[in-house]
């Protein structure tokens, strides 16, 4: 096949990838929200390594391929148990990375940043494999031995381009990325297909492979099962050591976690993903015993693309697509998630100290182009040596050293900081001696020392004597368990550190920290949800927000910059539950106290009213006794008085038993309005009692020297209410003006609308600003009336639904507003 | 003996001025505080019968303001018969008290006790 057919096929392919991506961040939203586009992206998990890899394994080690897919399936079994809770801690803490969440449980130690180097130089073989794939296929496939190196440059830095595109697009803290995951959907979809298509044509090409198997008996070993303990403690080991990458590995959390949109997929993902490894892996059997059949002498490697060339160049095209799909989604998703951690674990913190944080998303693309050309220098270094072929579970062992801290941090309370960091130093530690080094070794960059160790009983391959196993099932098992008896271990004789501390922040300060972070989009934000939150948990949610594009280390670094320590959690809730229920106490102590106080105030007033009344009436009464006392008196002991004195005196007499009786009118109309008399209500014209009032006053004014003016309308008006309780109104009202007027009171009557109005005005002095207030209250007389007056005309005003107040001008000009009709009956006045 | 008599209610002055000057004193009205106090600067008094009760500044106001030099006894009337009020009043300077209503004998009676101390 041409290498020009093959390039473009490869270019098309991708630049399709490009429009699948497009169509995810612009319409195909709504799509990447499916649970089945969720179910196809974790299928990233399988790589080129699994379709050509795969058939290779089968070719030479028969069945042994299986529990690389077996651990998975069984892992996803687990979902309830393990995935609805790392969803659940993901979301809370927008963690983007095993290494975020190591740093989240144990808190700031050099454990997530070891982590993170860790998986970087730990999965960077095996990103180098992928390229490795690519390069491979497309030299098969076109027949030429060099250069091989240049297609898969190309390949890596348009991946490179392809995951800094719809990668880093912007600075997200959720770090979702539709494009991304819909073509990485996309990749699933066309290697499952390739890869069965292959499977079929080969079959329907070639004859069915099994028939063929009895007449060859070098055949037989791949179909039999695992011999003897060895053999079982592989493949035991192997579904461990896959189910723990399928956990760890960076693109598998990516895809299952960060891009995660409900939580609610998982059911379905957790049947139609290992459905999707149970379909991907029915041809690899058949493939691997055709190749070995017709192809004895190619690489089994290549069995795929060799089996697919006999069905055409249609279908050769189609497995190297294939292959390269396998190989991109994984590039791409590993290459994102391992430039997410280095930023948040490597640089930022780094770049924080030396004040030199700049662009992010600068630094994030940098590390994507530097992941993969790191990987593109070690293919091209490594080759075709052991290193790099067997690199892939070696990089699974290297991933699953972060499960005993991960995993116990999760359910097991008594885990600690050091024994964490113990163990995952232990185990980087004996994976290195036992699967790394030797491989290196293997390909001769090492001394042999490294393949046989400095004593038969530390030989890397077979620690303490052990023969038989798989050397990457032992060295696996062997680093686990070292791991997992550190972590075990140390933690049980280390206290367990104390949660970190709380802070407390203003959330303008917070905002400002978001807005010169992230920009002024996660400042709205944050200030929308956080406005109204207490100091410390606004504080956790700019963290939260900051850890998310930053990392945790970063975050941290940051919010302690303008924050400060928050009193721990616990004791704040306690205080200030404490101190709500001492409040409240207090707020209903202080209610009841002012409550009783005012109980107690209007009984006193009402105890002193009682007095008053008792007092004022005495008072108002004692000076018209002692004057009347008095002029009988004298008229008694003087009966020769001259006529003109003598008159004088009786006139004073009778003015003064007249004020007596007035008096006692008013009282017993205070009397009578403190009982409660009901209204007895009348039709009646209004200028009749106004009349009458006028002419009741008539004797005061005369005596007083005050002309009395009456202005009534010609026409009736006509109102139905209580006659003598108007006429009393009236006739107080007209007294009080007399009592303060110089020379004239007016009385004039004026319908307007449903009320009528009576004024009463006269040219006195007025009413002084200070005594206002008192006006109307009873007993407060101060110009010698009784000072019921004008209390007892609002009362009765009032119990007829009218009003009584004082108009502002000269002199005092006060205003009676009764309704026509009574609406409504109070005879107490209120 | 030189008598003025303040009080605010006609009814109260007309039968007073009648009874004092039959007693043989020479008498003047006054029906506001103000008045009282004017009055007092014309000319000495030798007593003052003096309402608490007045319009505009009250009984003890003209106690207070009473003129510097030969100051009147003073008898003070009131309706309000509290105690506190006789305390106040006899603290101000005068030197007898009498509650409304009264009897005219035992008026006449006070101002005879009083004038004899002169």
């Amino acid at each position: 096949m041409s290498p020009a057919l093959l390039l473009t096929g490869l270019f098309l392919y991708l630049a399709l990838l490009f429009l699948v991506a497009l169509l995810g961040e612009r319409r195909g939203r709504a799509l990447v929200r499916s649970p089945w586009v969720y179910a196809l992206s974790l299928a990233v998990y399988a790589t080129a390594w699994t379709f050509f890899g795969s058939v290779g394994r089968a070719a030479t080690q028969g069945a042994s391929f299986l529990p690389v897919y077996l651990g998975p399936t069984l892992v996803l079994l687990l979902w309830p148990f393990l995935h609805g809770r790392l969803l659940e801690l993901a979301r809370a803490h927008r963690l983007t990375s095993w290494a975020d969440y190591l740093f989240l449980r144990y808190g700031h130690a050099p454990l997530a940043t070891l982590a993170a180097a860790f998986l970087v130089l730990g999965l960077l073989p095996y990103l180098a494999l992928q390229l490795k794939a690519i390069a491979q296929a497309f030299l098969f496939l076109s027949g030429e031995r060099a250069p091989m190196a240049d297609v898969a440059l190309i390949t890596t830095l348009f991946l490179a381009l392809f995951a800094i595109l719809f990668g880093t697009r912007r600075l997200d803290p959720s770090e979702r990325h539709e494009g991304l995951v819909l073509a990485v959907a996309f990749e699933s979809s066309v290697k499952l297909f390739a890869l069965l298509l292959v499977g079929l044509a080969a079959l329907f090409f070639l004859g069915n492979p099994f028939l063929e198997v009895p007449k060859r008996p070098e055949l037989w070993p791949l179909l039999l099962p695992p011999e003897g303990l060895p053999g079982y403690l592989d493949w035991v080991g192997l579904t461990l050591l896959s189910g723990l990458a399928f956990l760890f590995l960076p693109r598998q959390f990516h895809v299952s976690v960060v891009e995660n949109v409900n939580p609610g997929h998982l059911p379905l993902a957790a049947w139609a993903f290992p459905l999707y490894l149970l379909l991907i892996n029915l041809p690899v059997l058949p493939l691997a015993l055709l190749g070995r059949i017709h192809f004895p002498q190619t690489n089994p490697d290549l069995f795929v693309l060799a089996l697919a060339q006999e069905a055409g160049p249609a279908l050769a095209l189609l497995a190297f697509l294939g292959g390269v799909s396998a190989a991109t989604a994984m590039v791409i998703v590993e290459a994102l998630a391992l430039s997410i951690l280095i930023s948040n674990h490597l640089l930022s913190p780094l770049l924080l100290r030396a004040r030199a944080l700049g662009s992010l998303l600068l630094w994030r693309r940098l590390s994507i182009l530097a992941v993969m050309l790191l990987a593109y220098l070690y293919f091209r270094l490594a080759g075709e040596a052991y290193a790099l072929v067997a690199m892939g579970l070696i990089s699974f062992a290297a991933v699953a050293q972060l499960a005993p801290a991960a995993l116990l941090g999760l359910y097991w309370k008594g885990a600690t900081r050091e024994g964490a960091l113990a163990g995952l130093l232990g185990g980087i530690l004996l994976w290195a001696y036992t699967l790394f080094l030797p491989a290196l070794a293997r390909s001769g960059w090492l001394p042999p020392v490294f393949l046989e160790g400095p004593h038969p009983l530390l030989r890397p391959e077979g620690l303490l004597g052990l023969r038989g196993l798989e050397a990457t099932t032992h060295g696996f098992l062997a680093s686990l368990l070292l791991n997992l008896g550190l972590v075990v271990g140390v933690s049980l004789f280390t206290k367990r550190e104390a949660p970190v501390e709380g802070r407390t922040g203003e959330v303008g300060a917070l905002a400002g920290l978001l807005s010169r972070v992230l920009g002024s989009e996660a400042e709205a934000a944050f200030l929308k949800e956080a406005q109204d939150l207490p100091g410390p948990q606004a504080a956790a949610k700019a963290e939260v927000l900051l850890a998310g594009a930053l990392g945790p280390a970063t975050a941290r670094l940051l919010i302690l910059s303008v924050t400060e320590k928050a009193p721990p959690e616990a004791l704040l809730e306690e205080a200030a539950r404490e101190s709500k229920e001492v409040r409240a106490y207090a707020r209903a102590l202080e209610e009841a106290r002012r409550e009783l106080a005012q109980a107690y105030e209007r009984l006193k007033a009402l105890d002193q009213a009682k007095d008053e009344v008792l007092a004022a009436i005495s008072h108002e009464l004692k000076t018209p006794l002692t004057a009347v006392r008095a002029l009988a008196e004298i008229l008694e002991a003087h009966p020769d008085l001259p006529e003109a004195e003598r008159r004088r005196f009786t006139g004073l007499l009778a003015k003064e038993a007249a004020r007596l009786s007035r008096l006692v009118e008013e009282v017993l109309a205070y009397a009578k309005l403190q009982a409660g008399i009901p209204l007895r209500l009348q039709r009646l014209d209004l200028r009749e009692p106004a009349q009458e009032a006028l002419a009741l006053v008539a004797p005061l004014a005369r005596e007083r020297g005050v002309l009395l003016e009456g202005r009534l309308p010609h026409e009736a008006v006509q109102a139905l209410t209580d006659r003598d309780r108007v006429l009393q109104v009236l006739l107080n009202l007209l007294q009080n003006a007399i009592r303060h007027a110089h020379s004239r009171v007016i009385l004039e009557l004026t319908p307007s609308g449903r009320e009528a109005f009576f004024y009463v005005q006269d040219d006195g002095p007025g009413v002084p600003e200070e005594k206002r207030p008192w006006l109307f209250e009873p007993f407060q007389s101060f110009a010698g009336g009784t000072g019921l007056g004008l209390y007892l005309a609002r009362r009765l005003a009032e119990a007829l639904g009218g009003r009584v107040f004082l108009e502002a001008g000269e002199g005092a000009r006060f205003a009676f507003a009764l309704p026509l009709e009574v609406d409504h009956a109070d005879p107490g006045g209120g | 003996m030189r008598i003025l008599v303040v009080d605010d209610e006609e009814s109260i002055l007309v039968p007073l001025e009648f009874l004092l000057k039959k007693a043989g004193h020479e008498v003047a009205l006054a029906r506001t505080g103000a008045e009282a106090l004017r009055l007092l600067e014309e000319g000495p008094f030798d007593l003052l019968v003096l309402d608490l009760m007045l319009p505009d500044l009250d009984g003890f106001a003209v106690l207070e303001r009473l003129p510097q030099g030969r100051k009147p006894r003073v008898l003070v009337l009131t309706a309000r018969g509290r105690e506190a009020d006789r305390a106040k009043a006899l603290a101000l300077g005068a030197e007898a008290f009498m509650a409304k209503p009264f009897g005219i004998q035992d008026l006449l009676a006070e101002v005879q006790r009083l004038s004899e101390g002169l």
